[in-house]
């Protein structure tokens, strides 16, 4: 497996990879302001045959009251290559950019409630904590778990 | 927001009312304020976008073409203008106002960027190098001078390789320039210069000088993943074998799972040494070495990468250099015993297996089978099972099978399949039963049945299968992409549009999934519900256009360099798609067919745009193939066609099928305007001829490769037909003219006649439909191309009666040409009635009461699928019967509606 900077050319097979795994209606822009805003902070990850199998999607947060830090928009990995440690290896190297090329203090996400094998991936193997509930976050309503991790 | 606070007070109502949408009240207020002040550019231009947002895009353009001529130079002005006209797609005009403007403030800073702005929106590189250096020269700026290099590098981009780049050793003494003044000092404005020197030959060493030198330190580079492994590639061209594998080394160290690093690794090891001095190398003890310490280290929670790493090693040496086989095998069952649980085994190894000989294939799943094929207790021991299953499938042990032996495996899968679902029952709604493959496996074994008896029974029986554990499984869309092509495969559109939907297909998916849905679906004869999803589709090219010139202009904002040519490509990639002519061609198609009047259908024609329909070899070329047909899960062998080939309808549409549907309405239209015969149409008569010539006779004709018989016989119609329109032209002009060429009226009509003969006995459709209980793809498309023809065919007997009535001096002399029109007219009809006796057999074979009685009895009555027999699925069987017979009926009563409209 491979971990590598998300290019633009990844858009067309990481749609593929998100037939089923992005409930989010994101527009083709979004991935494109993040690709383009903070290019060190996307990651692929690829298989073997170079096929992709899962990307994290992070950006940095603007909010120039708070402390600096990142916010991971999406992570998704194929449902065969789960329980590889995948999403984790994104994460970090994520992670690592945001620490490193950024100053961030910490990282940010949102978990739908019902998601229970998201929250345990983040909570239990990836050590967020949960900070918050932000009701009706998400498009549909449903409510949210905003989630965050100390960056050392 | 204007800075005058008399205007700002003016404006802000019409600002206000713009921003809660209600646009109505804004052209009004904006009326208001023209009739004190007619000449007030800023207020013309919020009412443009006024009309614009409310759709009104006439108005809009029309206002701005007003504004355009005032040739105004404030910004707020400017920037309305600018957004009305992006929205259609026009880039050119801004280009001229900003730099007038910019001449007329050239101490406005903001304007000059806006002028380089609007270049780059149309990618004049060019240009846009002129204006950065002027930014550059007026404002002194920095990032002024990298855009006027990044514009540099964008030209030379456009120099085939192997030639001098005046434009990438330009911008190489440019570069070298700033940074001597010491002005790289980003890590994208170090990507600029890598691009520059890893554009030009031979420039290796230099690109890795920098990479190690004082800017590469100052930005980190090597922290940057994508930076660390360029260093090593440079490493490894530059042969630089030690500090290469050092290197490597310390990366795997980190991350042994990286396999692009362990594929580095491996080029470091057998680079540098001959093929034949690799069996006792260093290098190759080395190597092993360090893999076997990989694998050692790797104890809880093994990664993957390192087992990989030897497997991919003891391949690479048997390649090279042959010696034990076994060592590969061992290696192979070893791994399944340690990951064969996880889903990913079978596509980690399937390449490695494809490599081995038939007796070692065979001999690695008997020992899988033997050690591993008994435990299906737990979730990872129902993996294994399916993994296992994927490894016999690929290696050809279900190749081949009669149909008892196939109907033994699904009843097999299906078992397993129930026996899996308990240990799923608490899972989410938004994830997958842990056996669903074994029901993708069964279908994968029942369209093998029906490739090979060519019944539609075993599809059926797929279909009831998948729908059951698509409703365990609501969002599997393995499952849902089978579905679709089955479905089509048995000709009901409605149901496969009915999965399609559920798929929340979205963006660029639109331009690499659609084809599954969008593909020949005028066949279906439901031709509103085609051109839905066809239009739908097509939204994804819209926000291309439009949002994709944008970011680019954020790439120069952000100075991400190394992002602009990923930006640029992608647009290409999209505004050329392949894809995107494929389905603009059948949505021609389909309007064409929604006019079934033969006059309203000849002005349709008359108004078509020529501008798109380019079919010329270039053309053709630099479409870019988006689709993606490597998604459906294939388990196939590598001897025999995928799944994804195996369930087309059809021979997939490609550049031979577009050009075809390119040239029948350009020569339609042709027909339609009544245009002299000039070289075009000889043309356009020339590639028809050309492309119905390769077959169906040849197989290796690219036609064949690309038509159906369906369409290569109205190409062949379509042939004499254009012949004829062709010589009656001729022919007319002749006489008008009393030119001593002219022919005798007789011969003219007889050579028509023997033309429109032809045409008509290749409209005669061989073998009658039957009536049986399914109504497969191919009728529905051997009927819906007949009424097409026809649909063509009446307007070209229109055109030539029209020739005669309006261009002929004499009418009287083409008399009989008059009656050979007619004879063929009513051929035309006959054809037609022809599709209608047969849809009205069809239709009384679907009816919900027959398919009851027939078909559906025939599914059930002796099955040999236990899933069939079981009383629990008998409601879901009927249900799914009932709902493909709804959608041949609808499809019927479609086409035989479109028939009768075009009886004339």
């Amino acid at each position: 497996m491979n971990i590598r900077e998300a290019t633009l050319d990844d858009m067309i097979p990481m749609q593929n990879c998100n037939l089923h795994n992005l409930p989010e209606n994101y527009q083709m822009k979004y991935y494109f302001y993040h690709s383009l805003t903070w290019p060190q902070l996307s990651y692929v990850a690829e298989d073997e045959k170079g096929r992709i199998i899962g990307y994290v999607l992070a950006k940095l947060e603007e909010d120039p009251a708070a402390e600096p830090h990142g916010h991971i928009t999406s992570l998704s990995v194929m449902r065969t290559y789960r329980r590889l440690g995948v999403a984790e290896k994104l994460m970090t190297q994520s992670q690592n950019a945001m620490r490193d090329v950024f100053n961030c203090k910490f990282v940010s996400l949102h978990v739908r409630k019902s998601n229970r094998a998201a929250l345990q991936l983040y909570r239990d193997t990836l050590k967020f904590t949960v900070q918050d509930i932000e009701k009706k976050y998400y498009a549909d309503g449903e409510d949210a778990y905003a989630c965050r991790k100390i960056l050392q | 927001m204007a800075s005058n606070p008399d205007l700002e007070k003016k404006l802000r109502p019409i600002y206000d009312a713009m921003e809660v949408g209600n646009y109505k009240e804004g052209v009004q207020l904006c009326n208001k304020a023209l009739k004190r002040q007619p000449d007030l550019h800023i207020v013309k231009a919020l009412k443009a976008l006024a009309f614009e947002r409310s759709g009104k895009m006439n108005e809009a353009l029309a206002l701005c073409e007003e504004i355009q001529w005032a040739k105004p130079t404030d910004e707020a002005t400017l920037r309305t203008l600018s957004m009305v006209l992006r929205s259609a797609g026009k880039y050119e005009p801004m280009i001229k106002l900003y730099e007038n403007a910019s001449k007329v403030n050239p101490k406005n800073e903001n304007l000059a960027n806006q002028w380089f702005m609007s270049l780059a929106r149309t990618l004049d590189f060019k240009g846009q190098q002129q204006v950065a250096l002027q930014l550059h020269k007026n404002f002194k700026r920095d990032n002024y001078m990298f855009w006027a290099i990044m514009s540099i590098t964008l030209q030379g981009q456009s120099v085939p390789a192997g030639q001098p780049n005046v434009f990438y050793s330009l911008a190489e003494r440019m570069m070298a320039k700033q940074n001597t003044e010491g002005k790289v000092q980003t890590i994208e404005e170090l990507q600029l210069y890598l691009i520059i020197l890893l554009g030009q030959k031979d420039r290796h060493a230099d690109a890795l000088a920098l990479l190690e030198g004082d800017i590469g330190v100052k930005t980190k580079a090597i922290e940057n993943v994508e930076l660390r492994h360029l260093r090593i590639e440079l490493l490894i061209k530059t042969e630089r074998w030690k500090d290469a594998r050092e290197a490597t080394a310390l990366i795997l160290k980190e991350n042994s799972d990286d396999w692009r690093t362990i594929l580095q690794y491996f080029e470091t090891v057998f680079l540098p040494i001959q093929d034949s001095d690799l069996k006792d190398s260093e290098n190759l003890k080395e190597a092993r070495a360090f893999t076997a310490e990989q694998v050692q280290n790797e104890t809880k929670n093994p990664k993957r990468g390192p087992f990989l790493a030897q497997i991919e090693l003891e391949h690479r040496v048997q390649e090279k250099i042959g010696g034990n086989k076994t060592t590969v095998l061992e290696l192979l069952v070893a791994y399944f015993g340690k990951f064969g649980s996880k889903t990913c085994c079978f596509e980690d190894l399937s390449n490695y297996i494809s490599k081995l000989d038939k007796e070692d294939a065979k001999e690695f799943c008997k020992r899988l089978r033997d050690t591993y094929g008994n435990k299906s207790d737990t979730v990872k021991d129902i993996c294994m099972q399916i993994n296992l299953a994927r490894f016999e499938r690929f290696i050809g042990n279900f190749s081949q099978l009669n149909s008892t032996e196939i109907n033994g495996l699904v009843n097999r899968f299906w078992k397993l399949y129930e026996e899996a679902l308990p240990l799923g029952k608490d899972l989410e709604e938004t994830e997958r039963q842990y056996g669903d493959d074994y029901v993708i496996m069964a279908a994968h074994l029942l369209i093998d049945l029906h490739k090979e008896t060519k019944s539609y029974f075993p599809l059926l029986n797929a279909t009831f299968m998948l729908e059951y554990a698509l409703s365990a499984s609501k969002h599997n869309y393995q499952m849902k992409l089978v579905l679709i092509r089955i479905y089509e495969l048995l000709g009901a559109y409605n149901c496969a549009i009915g999965i399609y939907n559920t798929m929340a297909i979205k963006n660029v998916q639109h331009d690499t999934m659609s084809h599954f849905i969008t593909d020949r679906a005028t066949t279906f004869g439901l031709f509103n519900e085609a051109l839905t999803q066809l239009y739908g589709a097509h939204e994804i090219y819209h926000s291309n256009e439009a949002e994709t010139p944008e970011m680019i202009l954020q790439a120069y904002k952000y100075s991400t360099f190394s992002k602009m040519e990923e930006f640029i490509e992608f647009q290409s990639r999209l505004e050329n798609s392949l894809q995107k002519m494929i389905a603009d061609r059948e949505m021609i198609r389909l309007e064409f067919l929604k006019e079934d009047s033969v006059s309203r259908a000849i002005t349709w024609l008359q108004e078509l745009e020529l501008g798109n329909l380019k079919y010329d070899d270039q053309f053709s070329k630099s479409r870019i193939d988006n689709r993606d047909t490597s998604v459906m899960l294939n388990w196939n062998p590598q001897s025999s066609a995928s799944v994804e080939f195996l369930t087309r309808a059809a021979p997939q549409p490609d550049r031979v099928w577009m050009t075809l549907f390119t040239i029948i309405p350009r020569i339609l239209k042709h027909m339609a305007h009544l245009t002299p015969i000039d070289a075009d149409y000889e043309k356009l008569l020339s590639t028809l001829t050309n492309l119905s010539a390769s077959a169906p006779s040849s197989p290796e004709g690219a036609a064949a490769n690309e038509l159906t018989a369906e369409e290569i016989r109205l190409a062949k119609i379509l042939i004499p037909v254009t012949k004829a329109f062709q010589t009656l032209y001729t022919a007319i002009v002749a006489q008008n003219s009393n030119s001593p060429s002219k022919e005798e009226p007789s011969k003219t009509a007889a050579a028509i006649k023997d033309l429109l003969t032809l045409a008509a006995t290749l409209l005669k459709r061989e073998g009658a439909i039957k009536s049986t209980g399914v109504i497969p793809w191919q009728t529905f498309h051997s009927l819906t191309t007949t009424v097409e023809t026809v649909a063509y065919l009446n307007v070209t007997n229109q055109c030539l009666l029209n020739l005669i009535a309006t261009k002929a001096n004499k009418k009287a002399t083409f008399k009989a040409v008059n009656a050979v029109i007619q004879d063929f007219m009513a051929q035309c009809r006959q054809a037609l009635q022809a599709v209608q006796t047969d849809v009205t057999a069809l239709r009384n074979v679907v009816k919900s009461d027959r398919i009851k009685s027939g078909l559906l009895y025939e599914i059930c009555d002796g099955s040999a699928f236990d899933f069939v027999r079981s009383p629990n699925h008998q409601k879901l069987i009927e249900d799914k019967t009932l709902k493909i017979g709804a959608s041949w009926m609808n499809s019927l009563v479609n086409l035989q509606q479109e028939a009768i409209a075009r009886v004339i």
